[in-house]
């Protein structure tokens, strides 16, 4: 099906199982064996830059997600807009507590699943270095919630004002505001952690629609997965849920 | 509210979310999300804190009109004074 929607069989999933060792991470003093999955996502482009009027595509499909995002900020003050970060983190947690080999830690040769799913958020801080501090049962949280815990989380953060508390216990991570940097994101793991998905820049890109190619705003999705724990086809139909989830912004 | 006082609003606003950044020196041509590498989320915060300063509504639509500094100058003035009459 070939709608502004949904493209499921659209979809491309690229899967590389590179075995590659991974980089040493600081704190950590086990190497890691990762996997990676990508997912191109079509329909799902949206944030607040690619929908100001400046960077809009004439002719460009709108994305459900961007025309709901649009209709629910048009009736609301400032500080009730939604950002598509907040999709993002609501998605990725709802599709962790199914998915559940991608929300633990991995401990003593074993890996444990987390019964909460706490969400690490990757935040660049001004002037260089990254943090990223958790918020809690992310999968429970009202959408309206969560933005505005990520508003005030990404501020403090970027201005080097985050608590130490805040920086422990994540049981996985997304990286998702690195939205004028790269199409598309390797993020690694944060150990005892044992996936992380990063969202690229959004961005118009061509795409096969109805057997011709037209403009459609595409974010690709990424999934870095330690391998002791889960394996490519896992870490596909996850990423496959969270595209799923985004595809119905209301229901988040 | 002159234009004056309304471009220290804004670099006071600025200065929350880039504290490290010399605003005196800022470009007033210059894309604020290029000069101040600030994103969507800071973006908004922005606008959340200018809203509650001048109390001017600033719809979603017209964010590229606040995208300089001299720009949102203009377009906050033109806002202030509609509010006004």
């Amino acid at each position: 099906m070939t709608t502004d929607g949904v493209i499921m069989d659209m979809m491309r999933t690229k899967l590389t199982h590179r075995g590659e060792w991974f980089r040493r991470i600081a704190g950590a003093n086990h190497r890691k064996v990762d996997w990676r999955a990508m997912l191109d996502f079509p329909g799902t482009a949206v944030s607040g830059e690619a929908r100001s009027a400046d960077l809009v595509i004439v002719g460009q499909a709108k994305a459900p997600c961007e025309q709901w995002l649009t209709r629910t900020n048009a009736s609301r003050p400032p500080d009730e807009r939604l950002l598509m970060p907040a999709l993002a983190a609501k998605s990725v947690a709802l599709a962790a507590r199914r998915f559940t080999l991608f929300n633990g830690f991995y401990h003593d040769g074993k890996f444990q699943a987390a019964s909460a799913v706490h969400l690490g958020i990757a935040i660049a801080i001004r002037g260089g270095g990254l943090a990223a501090p958790a918020l809690h049962d992310v999968d429970q949280m009202a959408l309206d919630e969560l933005m505005g815990r990520m508003r005030d989380l990404v501020q403090r953060t970027r201005a080097g004002r985050i608590r130490s508390s805040e920086m422990s216990d994540s049981t996985i991570t997304l990286s998702s505001l690195g939205e004028r940097g790269v199409e598309t994101l390797y993020g690694i793991i944060y150990p005892p952690q044992v996936a992380l998905v990063g969202f690229g820049k959004v961005g118009a890109r061509p795409w096969l629609v109805d057997g011709a190619v037209g403009p459609r705003s595409v974010v690709t999705i990424t999934l870095a997965a330690d391998h002791r724990v889960s394996d490519g086809h896992a870490g596909a139909l996850f990423l496959a849920e969270i595209g799923k989830l985004l595809q119905e912004p209301e229901k988040l | 509210m002159n234009e004056a006082d309304i471009r220290t609003v804004l670099q006071e606003e600025l200065g929350n979310i880039a504290p490290e950044m010399d605003l005196q020196k800022l470009d007033p041509t210059a894309d604020l999300r290029e000069a101040l590498d600030i994103d969507s989320m800071d973006f908004l915060n922005f606008v959340v804190a200018v809203h509650h300063r001048l109390g001017v509504d600033i719809p979603e639509l017209d964010y590229p009109k606040l995208i300089t500094l001299a720009r949102a100058v203009t377009y906050l003035k033109g806002k202030l004074e509609v509010s006004k009459s």
